[in-house]
């Protein structure tokens, strides 16, 4: 809400002088990536968040725009040789274009609930079968490799990972400056998830606002999936379509608190690195015991505390604020 | 009778092999001619794909129906399903049609459990609730398989041997997990209609305040219905253990694919779910042939949303939405 | 004249829950509507603010027809109304709610101020609107319609289930609105109520317009007393 608006900015300011600061400290290249693993899924997690979260529309379905970022990059690059940096930009709008063809029907024929969860996952679904299908321009399911190219910023290629780092941190934070500003709008996504009726019967133009959340959501999501395919180099179908991506971003968020703009950095924070110690560790043995603790986490967060961590902290700082006058 | 009614373009990777094999395709200059009992064929195949998705799909259907819960791990009952009959037929050499009995028992047992940890306490929660609990299902799920059994295909062959009905040709394993899959759905039918249990398990589905009042324990019929339905799975995956490959993420076709099949011919009704077996069966035997199997699912998700955006309420039309 | 209902009907599949209802509504007045359960009150409402789309007929509000347009605009133009079964953002504060209704009609705060004074739930702002008792979330709906600056508001039975005491608080809240020349609809089961703050009355049953007139005349006509007013008085 409004009043969350200067403690965000307030926020913000320290945080990102810690988060840049951070590669100043000597680390193995592991670490590095682990902070670069965290950062990007915060950063996802939270353009998820604009649409699921904010205004309630459960979409289960991001990979879509994260796939067609990463592939939409790859194709810019390759095909067309425009600078990766710019493709970055880009690559998000033909996300966005992609989400007005689920988006825009749902939203107009008025597809509530699990409905347009169902959806979004059905969409999701048919862009992966389409891209493995059509082998011949994507590289079918084998997937697609990035060559290799002149190291800077302009290529979007680094030999250190810090590099990687300071991109996906900045992304995020533009992210969230965004959206610390975006008040208004946050507001009124926000009543539209609590109730459509009541939304509309006080003039707020449902359907409009629901897109809008949709296009600026999958517009960042794209975006992300763009950083996924220059640092990592390589992507396929499965991954960049497939229900596990779409399920991170909802973890991550719901873990942290989905009503809260903090809470995906905060359930990133938590999740990412004990995902990604599992999964380096156990990794050889026990392939997946990273997902098998993400599923019962979530199924105990939804169960007793559907607010998130975030939320709970926010309980007890409201009410030892009540209580401390 | 062979006429030639569809040229299928010359390139090699459009074909599928199986076809050729099965004499379905005859190569000629210029091209591929195709049969016309290519269709006659396809379609004793979707009819045949249908029976077993109508098994898995009135499964999740009654699951929805009663508890009015969504259910997006019933593919990984399926997997479970699946999994158990390989390893019961490859460690003690059993048919897996054998093994039938006892993987519709253990899933029931595995059904009543997984209602009364995770589905019970989150009955009345929202949906968004219920529809993440169970996403989480499907990640443990997945994966717990994933480390037990590695992410390698695995099949059972059973020698059995392909009928022929003049050109047309019927896998005989198909023809059992189509009759068994009939046979499944209309003992649910029976138990519905004309049991104790059955008029019980349709009364909550109904309105369960009223079933309460009434007398009839509620809890306690929305247990059973969660491990029936989880029954039907498991009787899925012994079905189709022949026929499918299994790996841990089999699950997630069968599931989203059941969903498309019970929103199709709308939720909660029995013969809505027959029939959207059979619907999506053409679709996938026709377009997985015509183009390709990708294809064939992409076609089918397709369809699912254009029912949800205009005719939510299937096509059948006689429930409203939730 | 702000409003007028020129036969208005609405079908549900084979069912008319309303059927050709006239209906004009003079500025400044207080319209009692009722009727008994079913009888197509909030089918009215719902035509009237946009949620329905009616099978057949004109709505104009101040002569332009409103029919087709969907909620939203509806509430621009001016038409405030509030919920049978109260609604609310439940996760948000009482001032909260009050305050997104007030960026959208672009009301300044001191008016969410005055609103929250006049319908009496000052005290509450910051109380989460989950955890309202019902006479609250009551003045909540009547706070929240009153946010857009409406010109015509209709109160869809913003008495029910309140004891006397607390449906007298409404009724001088409701008054004080009307004053400040709003004009108000007002869907009432309990007659008492509607008899003390009524001019006029309309009475629909079975989706028709039976009876309009006076609160007493209406009391008086044979129709009403065997539609609704029967069980209640005559027994």
């Amino acid at each position: 809400m409004s009043m969350f608006k200067s403690l965000n900015i307030k926020y913000i300011v320290p945080l990102a002088v810690i988060l840049y600061a951070l590669p100043l400290i000597p680390q193995q290249p592991y670490v590095t990536h682990l902070m670069i693993m965290t950062l990007m899924w915060a950063y996802l997690a939270t353009a998820w968040n604009i649409l699921g979260g904010f205004s309630g529309q459960l979409s289960l379905g991001h990979a879509a725009f994260f796939g067609i970022g990463a592939y939409a990059s790859y194709f810019l690059t390759v095909w067309y040789g425009i600078p990766p940096i710019v493709s970055l930009i880009v690559s998000g709008m033909f996300a966005s274009l992609i989400s007005i063809g689920i988006g825009y029907p749902c939203f107009r024929y008025g597809l509530r609930g699990v409905y347009f969860t169902l959806a979004t996952i059905a969409f999701a679904e048919i862009l992966k079968d389409v891209f493995i299908y059509l082998r011949d321009i994507t590289g079918g399911s084998l997937g697609i490799w990035l060559p290799v190219t002149h190291e800077g910023i302009v290529n979007l290629y680094f030999i250190s990972k810090e590099s990687y780092y300071y991109v996906i941190t900045s992304l995020w934070l533009l992210l969230m400056i965004i959206l610390s500003l975006a008040g208004r709008f946050k507001d009124y996504l926000i009543a539209i998830r609590e109730d459509e009726d009541v939304a509309a019967s006080i003039g707020i133009n449902i359907t409009r606002y629901k897109l809008m959340a949709l296009l600026i959501s999958s517009y960042f999501t794209g975006v992300g999936g763009s950083f996924y395919i220059y640092y990592f180099r390589y992507i396929n179908p499965y991954t960049a379509f497939g229900l596990d991506t779409s399920l991170q971003m909802v973890l991550i968020s719901v873990f942290g608190g989905m009503y809260s703009l903090w809470g995906s950095f905060i359930g990133s924070l938590v999740l990412t690195p004990i995902g990604e110690y599992l999964r380096i560790t156990l990794g050889g043995t026990y392939v997946g015991s990273h997902l098998i603790i993400y599923g019962v986490l979530l199924i105990i967060i939804i169960r007793f505390m559907p607010r998130g961590v975030f939320g709970i902290a926010e309980i007890i700082r409201s009410k030892y604020l009540i209580r401390g006058g | 009778m062979r006429s030639s009614t569809l040229k299928v373009d010359g390139s090699e990777g459009k074909v599928s092999e199986k076809l050729i094999k099965f004499n379905l395709i005859t190569e000629r200059s210029g091209g591929y001619v195709v049969d016309i009992t290519i269709f006659l064929q396809v379609l004793v195949n979707s009819i045949l794909l249908g029976g077993m998705y109508a098994v898995i799909s009135i499964g999740l259907n009654i699951i929805f129906g009663v508890l009015k819960i969504v259910n997006f791990a019933h593919g990984e009952l399926i997997m479970l399903g699946m999994y158990i009959s390989y390893w019961l037929t490859v460690l003690y050499g059993l048919n897996p049609y054998i093994t039938l009995p006892i993987v519709a028992a253990t899933l029931f047992l595995i059904g009543l459990v997984v209602e009364r940890v995770l589905i019970k306490p989150i009955l009345n929660a929202p949906s968004i609730n219920q529809l993440l609990t169970t996403a989480a299902l499907i990640l443990i799920l997945q994966n717990i398989a994933l480390i037990l059994w590695r992410a390698d295909y695995r099949g059972v062959s059973v020698k059995m041997p392909l009928i022929s009905i003049g050109p047309i040709f019927i896998s005989a394993t198909r023809l059992v997990a189509f009759i068994g899959g009939l046979a499944a759905s209309l003992c649910l039918y029976y138990i519905l209609m004309k049991t104790d249990l059955g008029i019980r398990i349709r009364a909550v589905a109904q309105d369960p305040e009223v079933a309460q009042i009434v007398g009839v324990n509620v809890p306690r019929i929305q247990t059973l219905t969660f491990g029936l339905g989880a029954m039907l799975a498991g009787i899925a995956g012994s079905l189709m253990i022949p026929i499918f490959m299994v790996n841990p993420t089999v699950g997630s076709n069968f599931g989203l694919i059941a969903w498309v099949i019970i929103v199709l011919g709308g939720l909660g009704s029995f013969t809505g779910a027959l029939i959207g077996s059979f619907i999506v069966g053409f679709i996938e035997a026709f377009v997985g042939i015509l183009i390709s199997l990708e294809m064939a699912r992409a076609v089918a998700f397709l369809a699912f949303i254009a029912i949800l955006l205009f005719k939510p309420a299937g096509i059948l039309g006689e429930k409203a939405r939730v | 004249m702000l409003l007028s209902i020129q036969k208005v009907s609405k079908a549900f599949g084979g069912l008319w829950a309303l059927r050709n209802v006239d209906l004009d509504v003079e500025e400044g007045e207080v319209l009692g509507l009722i009727g008994p359960n079913g009888a197509g009150k909030t089918t009215l409402f719902n035509c009237i603010t946009g949620y329905y789309r009616p099978t057949s007929g004109k709505i104009v509000f101040q002569s332009v027809d409103i029919v087709g347009l969907p909620p939203y605009k509806i509430s621009r133009l001016g038409i405030a109304r509030t919920f049978q079964l109260t609604k609310g953002f439940n996760n948000l504060t009482v001032f909260d709610n009050i305050r997104i209704a007030s960026l959208v009609s672009g009301a300044a705060l001191k008016d969410v101020w005055e609103i929250l004074r006049l319908v009496g739930l000052e005290e509450k702002k910051d109380v989460y609107v989950g955890s309202l008792t019902l006479i609250e979330r009551k003045k909540l709906e009547l706070a929240r319609a009153l946010t857009i600056r409406p010109k015509l508001l209709l109160l869809d039975e913003v008495m029910s289930g309140l004891k006397p005491s607390e449906a007298d608080e409404i009724l001088k809240v409701i008054s004080d609105i009307n004053k400040k020349g709003v004009t108000v609809i007002i869907v009432e089961h309990v007659m008492r109520t509607i008899m003390r703050i009524c001019k006029r009355v309309a009475v629909l049953d079975y989706g028709v317009k039976i009876a309009e007139g006076s609160p007493e005349e209406v009391m008086r006509d044979e129709r009403v007393i065997k539609a609704y007013l029967g069980e209640e008085f005559v027994a």
